[in-house]
């Protein structure tokens, strides 16, 4: 089903007249409200009237994470605090995270988007969906509510954990949609087999996943052992939060919604534009947005992007599964984790600088995170009940920083590889493939 | 009185334990006590040998995480009932055990204890009174 067909469906020479009009009508408004954006283009020598066409985009600067971070929290935002109405951000990864705000005008884009997301997934004011997103400062929870609430269906909004339950208020409430991330719906599916719930009773039809990686043979698990069609769903905080992109019934791609995000590939070295087809980092720029339009976002995130039309008649542009990252961002439960967070927590048990190792594996559903962590002679100690503290408290901060469980490890002194220059800190020993959401 | 205990970290794999003593042998060390705690992910080596402080320096050399500790080495008549009547003493003196383990090898007709203690010095002092035979490190290091 299609939301807005209007645009949805737009013939691509007047989508590209009005992502022209807009984009040319955001670039003054940020120049105009935002200092740093506009000290970036007068470094560059450039003005908002230097943006005539859509390629003249290609001459705008980029804006990393990095800038996300110099200009936390509200740097960035085009709109005064008095008329943001929401706060989102990210989990704060490498030190202070991303910071997303929201007028009521973005907030009803927000919906208008999860409206159009959870309708290519035949979602409607008949369904009751079940949304096991989290919610908070997560967009995941609230961006998935007032989709729902948009399209009319019945939302209850469970947020993540406590399983059984889920499963009872699946069964009970007659739930016909399941939103959550794709690792828990696995965990779902095996805690239904273990009370052997059989899920083709249920009433249960579609799936919304999204926020981590995940390959097809995931999805078909996942269908299989629920018994339901699962779709992918795909977004960024810095950008929107969920509500960016979407798959369709035809499963060739998610659809970007380019009438309010304009995407580019590059070469993720040089920063050049390529051609359609291509693989690189997917470059987003917000040009409707009002509190936190960011231009050319650098999202790392790895696709490629094809233009034709697709069966299903959307005229959005389809993007791959996003096969990596460009950095080295592990996303863990749905959890943005960096290998310099976990190096923080372990500074704090030990005066030498730490060695550490992350080593990511599939058990079974879900993602675990291994922490090895190699035995100094100041936290060593003859005494076991004294070393399984010291495992117990660097869990314990993890757990507090990254609100993920990490196992952690001691292991021998020197007994972690050293390589020349940049440490290798993370083993990621998941099957490849996937999508982040 | 005290005893010098040298302690390694072990990781919970094959071969490990032996890594240690193969120092050991090439430092042509012989070892007294040994003893093997193990936990779920780790274990921990105690050891008394007859040079501690070269033992220390071979085998944080080899990168092992290594640690010195004072402990006691109490002997015990070898009959039924001699630890009990050791325990007893002990208790009596209010001294709480961390761990013990005995030694491998004796000359003599005696049993040989090794005790980690909370406040080794207090304990120390506190069964001097005793009728108990606390072995110095030169009994406990040399031939025992």
């Amino acid at each position: 089903m299609i939301w807005d067909e209007k645009h949805e469906c737009m013939p691509r020479e007047q989508l590209r007249e009005l992502q022209l009009t807009r984009l040319k009508r955001v670039i003054r408004r940020v120049h105009k409200n935002v200092p740093y954006f506009r000290k970036k283009l007068d470094d560059l020598g450039l003005s908002p009237s230097d943006i005539k066409t859509l390629e003249d985009l290609q001459k705008l600067p980029f804006i990393t994470k990095h800038e996300l971070r110099e200009t936390y929290p509200f740097g960035l935002f085009a709109t005064p605090l008095k008329d943001v109405v929401r706060i989102h951000s990210s989990s704060g990864t490498t030190g202070k995270p991303v910071v997303a705000g929201y007028t009521k005008a973005d907030l009803n884009l927000w919906a208008e988007l999860m409206a159009r997301t959870l309708s290519a997934g035949d979602v409607t004011a008949n369904d009751v969906v079940q949304n096991s997103y989290g919610y908070g400062l997560f967009t995941g929870g609230l961006g998935i509510h007032y989709g729902a609430e948009k399209v009319g269906a019945t939302v209850i909004p469970i947020s993540g954990g406590n399983t059984k339950r889920q499963l009872m208020v699946m069964e009970d409430f007659g739930v016909t949609v399941l939103a959550c991330t794709p690792s828990y719906s696995l965990q779902i599916a095996e805690v239904a087999e273990e009370m052997n719930i059989d899920m083709s009773r249920l009433k249960l039809r579609v799936g919304v996943f999204g926020a981590e990686p995940w390959s097809d043979t995931m999805r078909s698990e996942i269908e299989e052992r629920l018994r339901i069609t699962a779709m992918d769903i795909y977004g960024l905080t810095e950008v929107i939060g969920p509500g960016v992109a979407t798959e369709c019934q035809h499963r060739c791609g998610l659809h970007i919604f380019e009438d309010h995000f304009i995407p580019e590939v590059i070469d993720a070295d040089t920063g050049k534009v390529l051609p359609e087809g291509s693989i690189g980092e997917l470059v987003l720029t917000c040009v409707t947005k009002q509190a936190f339009p960011v231009i050319r976002f650098r999202t790392r995130d790895i696709v490629s992007l094809r233009y034709q039309p697709c069966e299903c008649g959307r005229t959005l542009v389809r993007m791959n599964r996003v096969t990596g990252r460009t950095d080295d961002m592990l996303i863990i439960r749905g959890v943005n984790v960096f290998p310099s967070q976990i190096e923080h927590v372990l500074v704090g048990f030990d005066e030498a600088q730490p060695h550490y190792q992350l080593i990511v594996r599939k058990d079974g559903p879900m993602d675990t995170l291994e922490v090895q962590v190699e035995v100094s002679e100041e936290i060593f100690s003859d005494e076991i009940k004294n070393l399984q503290l010291i495992e117990k408290k660097i869990e314990h901060e993890i757990q507090s920083m990254l609100g993920i469980h990490a196992k952690v490890t001691l292991v021998q002194p020197k007994t972690i590889e050293r390589s020349m220059g940049k440490a290798k800190r993370v083993i990621d020993l998941r099957k490849e493939g996937g999508i982040a959401g | 009185m005290k005893v010098k205990q040298i302690s390694v970290f072990l990781e919970n794999k094959i071969g490990h334990v032996r890594m240690v003593t193969d120092e050991l042998t090439k430092a042509n060390l012989n070892l007294r006590a040994i003893s093997l705690a193990d936990s779920k992910d780790f274990g921990i080596l105690r050891m008394v040998v007859e040079d501690p402080e070269r033992a220390h320096a071979v085998l944080r050399a080899a990168n092992h995480a290594v640690k010195e500790t004072d402990v006691i080495a109490v002997e015990v008549p070898d009959h039924p009932g001699g630890l009990s009547d050791l325990l007893k003493t002990m208790e009596g003196c209010g001294v709480n055990i961390e761990y013990m383990y005995s030694v491998l090898e004796r000359k003599s007709d005696k049993a040989v204890i090794i005790l980690r203690v909370e406040n080794t010095d207090e304990v120390i002092e506190s069964l001097k009174n005793q009728k108990l035979r606390l072995l110095s490190s030169k009994e406990v290091y040399g031939v025992l």
